[in-house]
């Protein structure tokens, strides 16, 4: 495929969105399939600003609930559903115990994403795969470096950026957010627009591939 | 022969296109499909404001690119389609929804088109009597306006007891599921559940 004919498309993604985990594998697949590098960024969602919080104990007793009926509504058919999903793509995905802050491993996305292009897409399926089995704690620093490690990036220099320059590009891209109107994750990004939800995988293939014949509906893809 | 039911709401623009795709997407299919009301609550975005929260923000700008999206996919999808310039309602309309038998596709073909490209308050009876008619449905159905209206709040109230959150909602042996991008999976489920 002829890159300078193809629109640059950003995708932003955070650790701790069970949307995101199931966009995932499609979306490396898409990159793969036509041979590109996505511009991968992080989005760290500030969920309780816009769903309420909540924290369950280790047997799943709820301790602590901001949320409404609604709200909680919303939230258990998101993860029933990216569940199923997720299982259709042989992944586990457990629900969390707490929100988390994922930030250190979002900033670690932009970290592999400058030291080693090639090796993000094992950062990301490891860091996701694992942080959804219930098995990483992502606020943890030495935790994200032996996924780095585990993923063969070097972590030489990481815990420095991850504290001091990938911080403050990380927090100066969540400022930037709202006013370019943009809110979850995972978002794809073109130039001239942005779709929100991997549904719109379809048409981000379309558009890719130069828009051949009609456009597509959205649709999950299996 | 495989039941696929299915919640809508005649305001709800995720509605509207959902019904066309899915009569295409699903033509063919040995199916019966159960077209149900469930009441949405109206979802306008709320204008930008002095001091918003966080939270506001959120929900504004994410009411304004569904918006967005609605119209770029109806302009794919090959719909008519025009937000109405007032907080339009479809209660009444919706209501009369489980007492169609036969005339149910027609129905609702024609109450989508009514608010979304004519932009027809359909809680209004004038608007419902007219569209009624025009399905050859008996308008003597509204005579009793206050009945069909409670008995909306109580269909509503049990599809959110199966766990029905929004529209459109498409519940296939028990499991739910929001949105017509799931379509290609329902198909699939429903290929194999016949076989």
């Amino acid at each position: 495929m002829d890159n300078q004919e193809t629109p640059r498309l950003t995708v932003y993604i955070d650790v701790k969105s069970p949307y995101a985990f199931v966009a995932l594998m499609p979306t490396l697949e898409l990159e793969r399939d036509l041979g590109l590098l996505f511009d991968w960024k992080p989005l760290t969602l500030d969920i309780p600003s816009y769903l309420g919080s909540a924290r369950k104990d280790d047997s799943g007793k709820l301790i602590e609930n901001n949320r409404s009926k609604s709200q909680w509504s919303g939230v258990k058919y998101a993860y029933k559903d990216a569940r199923r999903y997720a299982n259709q793509q042989g992944k586990t995905l457990l629900g969390t115990q707490k929100i988390w802050d994922s930030s250190i491993a979002n900033i670690a996305i932009s970290w592999v994403s400058m030291v080693d292009r090639e090796r993000l897409a094992d950062y990301m399926n490891n860091v996701f795969a694992q942080f959804w089995e219930r098995k990483l704690d992502i606020e943890d620093m030495q935790v994200i470096c032996e996924i780095l490690s585990a993923s063969k990036v070097t972590t030489k220099g990481f815990e420095e950026f991850a504290l001091g320059e990938g911080l403050e590009q990380h927090d100066l891209l969540q400022k930037s957010f709202h006013e370019r109107g943009i809110f979850g994750v995972p978002t794809y990004e073109f130039p001239d627009e942005f779709l929100f939800g991997r549904e719109h995988l379809p048409y981000v293939r379309w558009r890719l591939l130069g828009r051949p014949g009609n456009a597509p509906d959205i649709a999950y893809l299996q | 022969m495989t039941a696929l039911t299915i919640y809508i709401d005649f305001k709800s623009p995720e509605s509207y296109l959902a019904f066309h795709r899915t009569m295409t997407y699903l033509a063919g299919t040995d199916l019966e499909i159960i077209w149900n009301p469930f009441l949405t609550s109206n979802r306008t975005s709320p204008p930008l404001k002095h001091n918003e929260t966080k939270g506001e923000t959120h929900k504004r700008i994410r009411e304004e690119h569904k918006k967005a999206l609605n119209l770029k996919y109806a302009k794919i999808l090959n719909l008519p389609m025009m937000y109405p310039p007032s907080e339009n309602a479809s209660d009444l309309a919706l209501s009369v929804l489980p007492n169609l038998v036969d005339e149910k596709n027609n129905f609702i073909a024609l109450a989508f088109k009514y608010f979304w490209k004519e932009n027809l308050d359909l809680n209004d009876k004038h608007n419902v009597t007219k569209l009624l008619k025009a399905s050859k449905i008996d308008t003597c159905l509204l005579e009793e306006e206050k009945k069909l209206l409670d008995k909306l709040s109580h269909h509503t109230e049990l599809a959110r007891d199966l766990g029905v959150i929004a529209t459109p909602t498409y519940e296939l042996e028990g499991e739910l599921f929001l949105g017509r991008e799931h379509l290609p999976w329902i198909k699939e489920r429903i290929t194999s559940i016949n076989n």
